[in-house]
């Protein structure tokens, strides 16, 4: 029986079926017997988050662009598709010729954050092949995987032949370049590998050799075969020229993010301590206006959608924001078509442009002050006044908004119980604030305050500090509850999140190749979908470490030195280690660091663009 | 909805993959559609105006239909064909309109459906049971399940060994899934049905003629 019909026999009992069988607007139709290479595009994760993100729409249309390759999208199976799945021998397939990756060229996955890890052993199991990259003798399929955990994929090294380090767009097509001369030739895979890690930006696990001493820590990482000591990031350097999709594949189903999507920068100047896209995103880059407004019109068009949205770290930080959401509400007004715009700080714009902003459809008010007290926020050197966000409400409420949402994290390096005082002294002054101010709505304010765990990242100055264990976070989650009152709880609604899941993520963000094996073991007894609180088995996972031995403390509650050997250590994101070093010295000191804009902070990425970051006077 | 506005009533196949289509994402489906175009489209009035589309009679998941129906609304006069045409440019591939006309007939009109099954399993036993005197299934409904002769509403006719011709009652007064039936099937007979097709191709009003 054919895999089509297979699947009209299972698709009637799951969930949105839509989601397993493609055929979608703009989906990519090619001929498998004139195409030389096929690319199976995984996303760990299900359809309705998958679809949602800008980077696999660009590699999508990227390598589609290319005549002879054909690019396929491939989700994470809900577990009541994935038993169907399996009792049917249905394997893991690709959504546009339903065809199944196993004899596919490439399977790539994007690592978009660390607790997809067991997703990707569940979908190369349920595509029919060995974990273990060592157990797939055949060139191919190429496992490889991209995106910004990357940036340490110690725990997953054993599963994946090769990653690519930073940007994606050019450094794929020279992988795929490569392969084909080795599909001609009929090349091993060990040649294969070899050959591909003197691309600059690949890495490829199985080259490098990790010895460990006594206690634990990293005695030395060695290089293999003619690997290079360090990898380097790809980054493209002329932003305006880089690719971008003129259209989306427009699901059936809702997804996360149902709109066009258009992005208007890469990384980000403001260098807030504990963000790794902060830093790993480096160099800050823009698109022209022209761009950026051309490439919202091909969408609108191409896609049918009535909401688009602009994609960065920080959009307030384009360089010439008002003339951009000018040019763009132009066209959006007269389609009318929304504009969503998250993470916009309102405090910065000429009257003129808040109306614009506002006439947009919007939810509520959102800051992310991460900090309550002004020492905590030089501390992480989030760059937000109480000033600031004071000067943001007055607009709002004068608006005729009545929420505003806060997000805080708990943990922070050198926090005090004054500090998570102060989350609530702030909201209590946001709450004066509303009442004292006129024509505003007269529903009364409601604040929520969402409480994150703070998590040490690598390539952040906070790579080397301790994440707070249980017993802190719960006391500091208590104090401000207390504080708050069970009276105060009917204005200030509190959230916050589980610590299971945030230490098993900063294991998995800081830890080595040891991991490897808990991963598998955990996944075997059943784990995934651990990012859904659904699905989590915090209890799986703590046997999986027990067996294997691994204490969670030694990664993630310890204090690093600086000049011991991190588990990333080959790789280079091309700014200066000593760069983190001073920016975690100066957090202890309690001094911030300017913006990139206003001042090189010396992080010597400006080396990849031959020139300074900024044109400064 | 006194001002002006011009009904028009597309009549299109969803087939294939597009079986798969939710009702209410076959609606979003259409707008997102229509908007890729430049249809003169009717919006709804009010606090958040929306591109106006009404499924006539909804398909259930995993059917496949011939002659399924939307209506939607012109501000201004264009002529049919073009509407058509330009629909059939940006639809998914699996949804094809093939005619636009102006409505005959209401909606609350429709009493039945008609399908085509395509089906593999054990003959005899499908023969047997299809000549039953009663088909009990258990019915969902907003009560609750109940109990429910479906027997005497079905009619099965140009009967050959795997295919045949179905009709059971559908539209806003009574509706009957054809899953109902082969869900019966599979209970009564503990046989297992191993491939089924089922395309709706016609749909019919009281009167027992087609709705258009």
């Amino acid at each position: 029986m054919e895999l089509k019909d297979k699947l009209d026999m299972i698709l009637p009992k799951v969930q949105k079926p839509s989601r397993y069988i493609g055929g979608e607007l703009n989906s990519v139709i090619k001929d498998k017997d004139k195409v030389k290479m096929r690319y199976a595009f995984c996303f760990p994760d299900t359809y309705d988050i998958g679809m949602s993100h800008l980077g696999m729409k660009i590699l999508y249309s990227l390598k589609n662009a290319v005549p002879e390759y054909w690019c396929e999208r491939v989700f994470m199976p809900l577990a009541d598709m994935e038993q169907l799945m399996r009792e049917n021998d249905i394997p893991l397939y690709g959504l546009e010729s339903l065809d199944p990756i196993k004899d596919f060229d490439f399977i790539g996955f994007t690592l978009q954050y660390e607790l997809c890890y067991t997703n990707i052993l569940a979908m190369l199991d349920l595509a029919g092949l060995p974990v273990f990259s060592r157990d797939r003798k055949n060139l191919f399929p190429i496992v490889m995987a991209g995106g910004p955990c990357v940036c340490n994929a110690e725990p997953i090294a054993d599963f994946i032949d090769l990653f690519v380090l930073g940007e994606g767009e050019e450094v794929n097509l020279e992988l795929m370049r490569l392969a084909e001369r080795y599909k001609e030739n009929s090349g091993s895979k060990e040649e294969f590998l070899i050959e591909a890690a003197k691309i600059e930006g690949i890495y490829v696990p199985s080259l490098y050799d990790i010895s460990y001493n006594e206690d634990n820590t990293i005695k030395a990482i060695t290089p293999l075969k003619g690997a290079p000591e360090k990898v380097k990031k790809r980054i493209i350097s002329d932003f305006d020229k880089v690719f971008s999709p003129s259209e989306f594949v427009v699901p059936f189903t809702q997804i996360v993010h149902d709109r066009a999507v258009v992005e208007v920068l890469r990384g980000c100047i403001r260098g807030c301590r504990f963000c790794q896209a902060g830093f790993i995103y480096r160099p800050f880059r823009e698109k022209s206006k022209g761009a950026i407004v051309d490439q919202i019109k091909s969408l609108i068009e191409s896609t049918g959608y009535d909401e688009v949205s602009l994609c960065s770290l920080s959009t307030s930080d384009y360089s010439d924001i008002e003339g951009l959401l000018t040019d763009i509400t132009d066209y959006t007004d007269k389609k009318g078509v929304n504009l969503s715009l998250p993470s916009l700080r309102i405090d910065k714009f000429s009257d003129e442009v808040v109306k614009k902003i506002k006439s947009v459809r919007s939810s509520g008010l959102t800051f992310a002050p991460e900090a309550g007290s002004q020492r905590l926020r030089n501390v992480i050197n989030k760059n937000i006044t109480e000033e600031d966000i004071m000067k943001s409400c007055r607009i709002a409420f004068e608006g005729g908004y009545s929420s505003v949402k806060l997000y805080f994290m708990l943990g922070l390096p050198t926090e005090t119980l004054e500090d998570i005082a102060a989350i609530k002294d702030l909201a209590d002054k946001i709450i004066d604030l509303y009442y004292n101010t006129e024509n505003r709505s007269k529903k009364p304010i409601t604040i929520s305050i969402s409480l994150s765990t703070f998590i040490p990242k690598p390539f952040t100055p906070f790579e080397y500090e301790p994440q707070a264990t249980k017993e802190q976070i719960e006391e500091r989650q208590k104090y401000l509850l207390e504080l708050i009152g069970s009276k105060g709880r009917r204005r200030i609604d509190v959230s916050w999140s589980h610590y299971d899941t945030t230490i098993l993520e900063a294991v998995l963000a800081r830890g080595d190749r040891r991991l490897c094996n808990v991963i598998y073991d955990a996944w075997k007894s059943g784990c995934k979908l651990d990012g859904w609180n659904e699905y989590f088995r915090f209890d799986l996972w703590k046997k999986a470490l027990d067996k294997n031995g691994i204490d969670t403390a030694f990664y993630a509650n310890r204090q690093r030195p600086y000049e011991e050997i991190a588990p990333w250590e080959h790789m280079d994101m091309l700014f200066s280690r000593d760069f983190l070093v001073r920016e975690n010295k100066k957090a202890h000191e309690g001094i911030t660091t300017a913006n990139c804009r206003e001042k090189c902070a010396g992080c010597g990425i400006n080396k990849c663009l031959g020139k300074a970051c900024f044109n400064y006077e | 909805m006194n001002e002006n506005n011009i009904a028009i009533r597309l009549f299109f196949s969803k087939t294939g993959r597009a079986k798969y289509i939710s009702a209410l994402d076959l609606i979003n489906c259409f707008q997102r559609a229509i908007r890729r175009t430049d249809i003169p489209i009717w919006h709804t009035q009010g606090f958040n105006p929306h591109t106006y589309v009404n499924v006539n009679l909804p398909l259930s998941l995993g059917t496949e239909g011939i002659k399924e129906s939307m209506d939607i609304k012109l501000t201004q006069n264009m002529p049919l064909d073009e509407v058509k045409d330009k629909l059939n440019r940006v639809l998914p591939p699996d949804i094809r309109i093939s005619s636009v006309l102006y409505p005959v007939k209401k909606h609350t009109e429709i009493t039945e459906s008609v399908y085509d099954i395509k089906i593999v399993c054990d003959y005899d036993k499908l023969r047997e049971f299809l000549n039953r005197d009663s088909i009990i299934t258990e019915k969902k409904t907003k009560k609750g399940i109940t109990e429910l002769d479906i027997k005497p509403y079905i009619t099965v006719y140009d009967y050959k060994e795997g295919s045949f011709k179905l009709k059971m009652p559908s539209g806003c007064e009574f509706t009957l899934n054809p899953s109902l039936l082969f869900d019966a099937y599979e209970g009564y007979t503990g046989d297992k049905i191993t491939h089924i097709d089922i395309i709706r191709t016609d749909i019919l009003c009281k009167d027992g003629s087609s709705f258009e």
